[in-house]
């Protein structure tokens, strides 16, 4: 064991670069995964808790109060897969509030005060000792602290039905346990128990109301009997009145997936990095070992003639790497220590959530062990050439069969002199390269499949969904069959406007419960991927998730159910989109009020003489007053900020990975380089006793690395033609993205390619430094 | 009268070793002429191979000048060396010094091709005709781990003069061979200065050392003793070998 510490301590100082880089390595790629994965890990812990504290149940329902029945409570009493239930009450504001005079594009939901609330300090990094809310104050849901106008001190205001103004200052921010996600569209906002009674009291409409702005809806909370599935009670109940009479059914694990959402996303993309960077890193140290058993063959011919054995002095690379491995992961998670809880502090801005901000080192060390053990695994391979080394013929100098590994067939030319050089040395040397060009080729893919994410995950692209210049609320009693009247009457001021509708309701389909949309006019609503769009009442658009759920392809028949009535429909295509995480159907406006369905649930206008927006809009809002408050159409301040996040996010993710990447090549390419610089050493004396100025050496050797990158740069842009989108489709599906449409040119291929390139070259440059500085003597110097 | 080609005017070189000033020249002066086969002979650690190096531009010098064509070499940039050492210098070394993944012919072709005075094929032409001459044409496109110690100094001895080089530096060239590779390598350095090529030699063999026109002595780090001979004949060789013994007695050799 002694002797093998001390050749491993010689080993380490003889080949620095290769110890310090295989650490450097290492220590990129824990710091890579060790944000994510305590991201992810703290997130988990804190939902489990925070579901526990809250009691929600296997399954949700959602309803408007006026739809629940004791028959539907009581069915569930006698439900043997249900193991109990418990019912809470909250409000749907139906209106736009006011804030600070201005109206925010935003809906609101009320809660009744309790002594859990936990409200968040100033900073956000804690919650405040002042736990009470008097009457006239509303705390809102974290998540619009992004609203700039909802700050506390500022005035929310809502109109009942009964015309009466109310009035709240906000006094803080809460944190919303299970609904505040920003992937939520609703906000669960917090009145004083006072308000609160009193609303319910007096203020409350009813479904079957004229006017419908303020309603009672019931959250009821199902816990499914031992062995039952979240699915398995979903399936059970779906034919029951509970869930046709619903307005949403999530369950438990679909609620904490919306918090999860993008982390989950960026969960798979860092899974593929690190998998790329760990390849490379296997790559990388199959070279050096490579590189080390040539150059110390003799060394290696002693210790065997010495009586070392084979797996001995394999011992020596595996004691080597693994030290270097180990260090490099612990210096990677230490580094990522004040990085994670930045990050973990910034996520917070979407979960809107208070987690630790610790790295989950327990994790973080299981994952780099493992990795280590792969990577030990791979040096006994890489190693294998030691058993090949015959102590005599070492020692006498007889290297030929590890030195050389092809036939030269590169021809040696006055015109081009140099670079017939570099083909030879490429050549002769191929197998190390292709080492190499596989690297580059990794490398190049990955830049070249960030660009392509990039180009789907534009917020702009996937959350805008808004047409027109005049919006167009729902105050109650606006429905499908009003649309034709409201456009007559937009046109009779403007005669090439267009009023646009989306009704959107959670209907049975088949026995999956998705949102079911339908519009007045169809054209750019989604992103198509297959078939068409349905242009008759019964037909219907699936996404490609919810089809392959659903085991339906184009041309098969569907049936949804809502409320007491059920109709078959014919899949006519399928699209795409991020709401829902995907699960969306789509159907015309007949075939909605085919099924009794005929809210419409937003409207625009969109005009051809926009100077005609204030006429138009006071128009709608006096002839149309009730059943619809029409509006300048802006996307909401808390939409905008959500994007800026998630864009912010998004760039500094990909940042973040671009430099790694970089680094990680400069680290390669350094290694490498060195490696190449000392083998040659005395190829290079002897090339310069000869003549040959310093310049052109340096520009010889820094060309062949550029060559082994452009080689690989070909490779991997190939590689990420025909596999990048599958690998980006399966790190987007999650988030309801199956289809990758982003335009490619050829300058997605050539940036990363021509930045590795110009890397390698740059660096390869600078290593070979040394032929400049050190007399011919010392380098054909043994 | 000879000419001069190669002047060496005080010059110094020192090295630091262990906080400590090693001294290899001390005040080098020697001239060497055109024509000549000329051996620096000396004991180990005189300084022989450090006066080869200092001389060919190869090593730097501490102190003091080399003058070659009215320019002194020790002030000269890198890339004048450069030009240099394939224009107007060759150098055989002892451990030959082939690139390993060329084979004979390419290494013998790749300084040519550096020579921008002579075209691709002129150069192409010149090593065919040296491969002959040295008796490795058959060989040409064997790689030098494939050849003998003697077949790759005689490919060295070919690289170094593709470019006809005004002064040929060869540092033990028969060091590393055995006594018949050794006895062909020398032939091909008498007949090559029988030619009209300057030689500068070194080397510690009293056999390799006959060869020479002219025998140069040193000792600590300067040249000490310098003998003028005839040009060599085989026949001689007996009488010349007694002679040069007993010149290197004298010096304590």
């Amino acid at each position: 064991m002694k002797s093998i510490l001390k050749l491993m301590q010689a080993h380490i100082r003889r080949g620095k670069d290769a110890f310090f880089g295989i650490l450097l390595l290492m220590s990129l790629i824990t710091f890579s995964f060790s944000g994510t994965v305590s991201n992810d890990d703290v997130l988990r812990n804190e939902l489990e808790k925070n579901f526990a504290e809250e009691n929600v149940g296997d399954l949700v329902i959602m309803m408007y109060d006026d739809n629940l029945t004791e028959d539907m409570l009581s069915s569930l009493d006698s439900n043997t897969k249900v193991a109990g239930y418990s019912v809470k009450k909250l409000m749907y504001l139906k209106s736009l509030p006011v804030v600070d005079g201005h109206e925010e594009e935003v809906v609101l939901n009320f809660r009744r005060w309790n002594e859990d609330i936990n409200i968040f300090n100033d900073s956000s990094d804690g919650f405040t000792e002042d736990n009470e809310l008097k009457q006239g104050e509303i705390l809102l849901p974290y998540k619009l602290k992004m609203n700039k106008r909802m700050k506390p001190g500022a005035e929310i205001s809502f109109t009942t039905s009964s015309g009466r103004i109310e009035k709240y200052t906000v006094k803080g921010f809460y944190e919303d346990k299970v609904f505040g996600a920003t992937t939520v569209t609703d906000s669960y906002c917090v009145l004083p128990e006072e308000d609160y009674d009193r609303l319910a009291a007096e203020e409350l409409d009813h479904t079957d109301s004229p006017r419908r702005l303020l309603l009672m809806a019931a959250e009821i909370h199902i816990y499914a009997a031992d062995g039952v599935t979240a699915a398995d009670l979903s399936r059970d109940l779906t034919d029951g009145p509970l869930i046709r009479s619903a307005n949403a059914v999530s369950s438990r694990q679909h609620l904490m997936e919306l918090f999860e959402m993008y982390s989950n996303t960026g969960t798979r993309g860092m899974a593929v990095f690190t998998l790329i960077l760990l390849t490379a890193i296997l790559i990388t140290m199959h070279n050096s070992i490579s590189a080390s058993v040539e150059m110390e063959y003799t060394d290696l011919g002693i210790l065997r003639a010495l009586g070392f054995s084979v797996s001995r002095i394999r011992l020596i690379y595996v004691a080597e790497y693994v030290l270097a491995l180990v260090a490099g992961s612990i210096l990677g998670i230490v580094v990522s220590i004040p990085v994670c809880a930045v990050l973990i502090r910034k996520w917070m801005n979407i979960t809107c959530i208070l987690t630790d901000t610790g790295v989950s080192l327990f994790k973080c060390a299981v994952m780099a062990i493992a990795m280590i053990l792969v990577c030990i695994g791979f040096i006994f391979i890489a190693t294998s050439k030691v058993s090949h080394i015959s102590p005599v013929r070492a020692i006498s100098g007889g290297r030929s069969e590890v030195y050389f590994d092809s036939r030269l067939n590169s021809r040696i030319r006055k015109h081009p002199f140099s670079l017939s050089l570099v083909l030879r040395q490429l050549n002769t040397h191929r197998r190390n390269y292709a080492g190499t060009a596989f690297i580059v080729a990794i490398l190049v893919y990955f830049l070249v499949s960030i660009t392509l994410l990039t180009a789907n995950l534009d917020p702009d692209k996937l959350f805008s969904t808004t047409k027109g210049e005049i919006n167009i609320l729902n105050t109650g009693g606006l429905t499908i069959s009003n649309a034709d009247e409201i456009e007559d009457a937009v046109r009779e001021m403007d005669s090439g406007a267009s009023l646009y509708t989306k009704s959107a309701h959670r209907m049975i389909v088949d026995w999956e419960f998705v949102s079911v949309d339908s519009f007045r006019r169809t054209e750019d609503q989604y992103d198509i991927i297959d078939g068409r769009q349905p242009k008759f009442d019964n037909e219907i658009m699936l996404t490609k998730n919810l089809a392959d759920d659903l085991g339906k392809t184009i041309g098969d028949t569907v049936t949804v159910t809502y409320m007491d009535k059920k109709e078959e429909y014919i899949v006519t295509g399928y699209f795409q989109t991020i709401f829902e995480f995907g699960n969306v159907s789509m159907m015309t406006s007949e075939g909605m009020t085919k099924l009794g369905y005929n809210d419409i649930r937003e409207a625009q206008v969109s005009l051809s003489d926009t100077s005609k927006k204030d006429e138009i809009t006071d128009m709608l809002n006096s002839r149309f007053a009730d059943r619809l408050s029409a509006s300048e159409n802006k996307e909401s301040a808390t939409m905008l900020t959500y994007k800026k996040i998630v864009n912010v996010l998004m760039n500094s993710s990909i940042y973040t990975m671009y430099i790694v990447i970089l680094i990680f090549a400069a680290v390669v390419v350094v290694m490498l380089c060195r490696r190449s610089f000392i083998r040659e050493r005395t190829d290079i004396g002897i090339f310069k006793a000869l003549g040959m100025s310093a310049g052109s050496l340096r520009n010889q050797f820094a060309l062949r690395f550029a060559a082994v990158a452009l080689i690989g740069s070909v490779v991997g842009g190939a590689a990420s033609a025909f596999l990048a989108r599958k690998m980006i489709a399966f790190m987007l599906k999650i988030v309801g993205l199956t289809d990758i449409k982003a335009a490619v040119s050829p300058m997605t291929f050539a940036l990363p390619a021509a930045a590795v390139c110009i890397c390698f070259f740059v660096f390869a440059y600078i290593v070979s430094g040394k032929i400049k500085s050190v007399d011919v003597r010392e380098l054909i110097t043994e | 009268m000879k000419k001069t080609i190669l002047s060496a005017k005080e010059v110094f070189k020192s090295f630091a070793h262990n906080g400590k000033q090693v001294h290899i020249l001390t005040g080098m002066n020697v001239d060497i002429y055109e024509g000549d086969f000329t051996v620096i002979m000396g004991a180990s650690g005189s300084g022989k191979s450090t006066t080869l190096y200092v001389l060919s531009g190869m090593d730097g010098a501490t102190g003091g000048s080399v003058i070659y064509n009215g320019e002194d070499l020790t002030k000269l940039s890198e890339k004048k060396l450069s030009v240099l050492r394939y224009s107007d210098f060759g150098f055989v070394f002892q451990q030959m010094h082939l690139v390993s993944n060329l084979s004979l012919y390419e290494n013998i072709i790749v300084p040519g091709y550096l020579n921008k005075k002579r075209s691709a094929s002129e150069t192409e032409k010149r090593a065919d005709e040296l491969l002959e001459k040295m008796g490795i044409s058959d060989i040409r496109d064997h790689l030098p781990s494939q050849c003998s110690g003697g077949e790759q100094q005689r490919c060295a001895i070919a690289r170094a003069v593709i470019n006809e080089p005004k002064l040929l530096f060869a540092d033990e060239p028969t060091g590393a061979l055995n006594r018949k590779n050794t006895s062909e390598v020398l032939d091909l350095l008498t007949e090559l200065n029988r030619n009209g090529q300057s030689i500068l030699m070194v080397t510690h063999d009293l056999k390799a050392a006959c060869r020479a026109s002219r025998i140069l002595y040193i000792e600590d780090g300067r040249i000490i003793g310098d003998l003028d001979l005839a040009m060599y004949d085989e026949k001689d060789e007996k009488s010349r070998e007694t002679q040069v013994n007993a010149w290197l007695t004298s010096l304590e050799w």
